[in-house]
């Protein structure tokens, strides 16, 4: 998964990102000034930088500039809490790849997180667990050596736990980022699809039912 | 639109509306004022050319029609024509041919000039006397014209002018809403981002409890926050009750909620509102402890000064807390917000609160008296 670095001077909301990036999977390098920052991203390989606009050494549009100057190709989110349309318009014109206000949901910052890693190829796209493996690039499932044949909504509904691995997602959200905004189903779908890919791949135990709530894949 | 701006929109264009409604009533009453007057001279003048022909009626014919012509000629010479007849004969002829005298009274253009036009019949010596009298109103239409220029000139000063105050008022009042709105947005991501983290993460009891822990402590500065806008609120409504507060006792209480600062107090009380002081001097002294590690509170007749050794400010940003600016939270320790509601105190009390930092004498907050 990614290097992600977080600048963020509210050590409360930095630990927060940086939990949230861990229990996902990314490696979150967790910084609370700008020159700690720049010093971050000389000596690391980052993959993304999460840049809250506030911070106490220096102007966060500033270091933005800098950053997409520098390490061009290293994507820049803004995760802050100013919220009028000039700041998001100079965040964006800065060179964010995006723009998150607070208070945001978790769930939204890890989506907004695979978007902009995705758009810089920079997403993993093969994930081993057990002895399953998922080609996401190539679409290709494997348990063991075998081929695993799974439906496009099976494939889907994979590709989502697995994209929110360790992160519990009700019925509802699943409905919504498997099978897409406009699909009139209910919940009692998504347990038959769970049911098969727990039969198909043997994840009976990894893809655990949170009560009365959804699924989550615990790898 | 921003709320702020669209009160701004509509109070201005209130304003426009009052402001230049004022002016064109002022101009309209300002100009019957002059045609008034314009017309009581012209009636005067028109009156004397009558007396003059009353004193002519001992004269013969011949005679009166060569004064009168000579008089008409020099009316004429001041853009004043005149016609005079005697039994329907003209003896006196310089009034334009475009204008028809029909009223006694009128207002006419000629060639797109205004003329204010008085006609008179009477009788001498048994002989029908009628004067035309027509008097070119240029003058009077060139001082409104200016008038009017004038009064855009001065109009569009003055709304520029009162605009722009609008603006920056209804902006500075607005710059607390929105700095508050900011102050609420960091607990609450706090109190949301971690209830998500307990309800979609696999965590072990230990986690469980820290998230829990990091949700009731998001929880206290937003009751922090809560209180010191309610506190704002009283200090702006000017609800404050002063009474003689012992300093002494203030800076105790200091000591106890903050241990390890020293004190100094040179005098006994000041007059203020015993618990908007003590709220402004815990604001100062945490703001103080989170920025250095040493800090003393000094009590004299000049003010109450609040003193770190922590990182020097910027100069930019002292310049900004002491012009009544907002500047970010953390880089006076803290919430910048809390220095918003210590200068409403402060200004409450009378009194300024000043900032000075260097890196030989560290950082000082005084409530200045």
């Amino acid at each position: 998964m990614a290097d992600i670095l977080i600048i963020e001077d509210d050590r409360r909301i930095s630990d927060l990102v940086y939990r949230t990036l861990a229990m996902t999977g990314h490696q979150g390098f967790p910084v609370f000034t700008g020159r700690e920052a720049l010093s971050a991203l000389e000596r690391n390989r980052i993959d993304l930088v999460l840049l809250d606009i506030g911070l106490p050494d220096m102007d966060g549009f500033q270091l933005l500039q800098q950053i997409s100057r520098e390490f061009a190709g290293v994507p820049v989110i803004c995760v802050t809490a100013r919220d009028e349309i000039s700041d998001r318009v100079k965040g964006l014109r800065g060179g964010a790849e995006d723009y998150i206000v607070k208070p945001f949901a978790m769930e939204e910052l890890l989506a907004r997180i695979q978007v902009a890693l995705r758009r810089f190829h920079k997403e993993q796209s093969v994930f081993c667990f057990r002895d399953v493996e998922v080609d996401l690039a190539g679409g290709a499932v494997k348990k063991g050596n075998d081929l695993v044949e799974l439906t496009n909504r099976e494939y889907e509904l994979l590709k989502v736990l697995l994209l929110n691995k360790n992160i519990a997602l009700s019925r509802e959200r699943l409905l919504d980022l498997a099978w897409g905004m406009d699909f009139y189903g209910d919940g009692r779908t998504v347990d038959v699809h769970i049911r098969r890919l727990r039969q198909k791949l043997g994840l009976e135990k990894e893809i655990r039912t949170i009560f009365k709530y959804g699924y989550r894949l615990e790898v | 639109m921003q709320l702020w701006k669209k009160n701004f929109l509509a109070s201005y264009l209130l304003f426009l509306t009052v402001f230049h409604g004022g002016l064109l009533l002022l101009d309209g009453y300002i100009s019957k004022n002059e045609m008034e007057q314009w017309v009581g001279h012209a009636r005067n003048s028109e009156k004397n050319i009558c007396y003059l022909v009353d004193g002519l009626r001992e004269e013969e014919i011949s005679r009166i029609s060569m004064k009168l012509s000579y008089v008409a000629s020099q009316y004429a010479k001041e853009g004043i024509f005149i016609r005079i007849k005697i039994d329907g004969y003209a003896v006196a002829d310089h009034f334009p041919e475009e204008i028809r005298a029909e009223d006694p009274v009128g207002v006419y253009k000629r060639q797109g000039e205004k003329y204010l036009v008085i006609r008179e019949e009477r009788t001498l010596n048994g002989y029908g006397v009628r004067v035309d009298y027509a008097e070119s109103m240029a003058e009077l239409s060139r001082a409104r014209e200016r008038r009017i220029l004038i009064f855009c000139g001065t109009g569009l000063l003055f709304s520029a002018v009162i605009g722009m105050f609008l603006y920056y008022t209804m902006q500075r009042i607005n710059r607390p809403v929105n700095q508050i709105a900011h102050e609420l947005r960091t607990p609450l991501t706090g109190i949301r981002g971690y209830a998500e983290y307990i309800m979609m993460g696999n965590l072990s009891e230990e986690d469980r409890f820290y998230a829990a822990g990091q949700i009731v402590e998001s929880a206290k500065n937003l009751q922090e926050v809560m209180e010191k806008l309610l506190i704002m609120g009283n200090v702006r409504d000017g609800s404050i009750r002063m009474e003689r507060v012992s300093l002494g006792a203030l800076l105790k209480t200091l000591e106890e909620k903050y241990p390890g600062i020293e004190t100094d107090c040179q005098i006994e009380s000041v007059e203020g509102d015993k618990t908007l002081l003590l709220c402004m001097l815990e604001n100062l002294t945490a703001n103080g402890l989170s920025a250095g590690r040493h800090v003393k509170v000094t009590a004299n007749a000049q003010g109450i000064r609040i003193w770190n050794d922590g990182e020097t400010m910027d100069e930019k940003d002292v310049k900004a807390v002491n012009k009544g600016q907002e500047i970010t939270g953390s880089r006076v320790g803290r919430h910048g917000y809390g220095i918003q509601v210590c200068r409403e105190i402060a200004r409450a009390h009378g009194w300024r609160l000043v900032y000075r930092s260097s890196s030989e004498e560290g950082t000082t907050a005084s409530a200045v008296f």
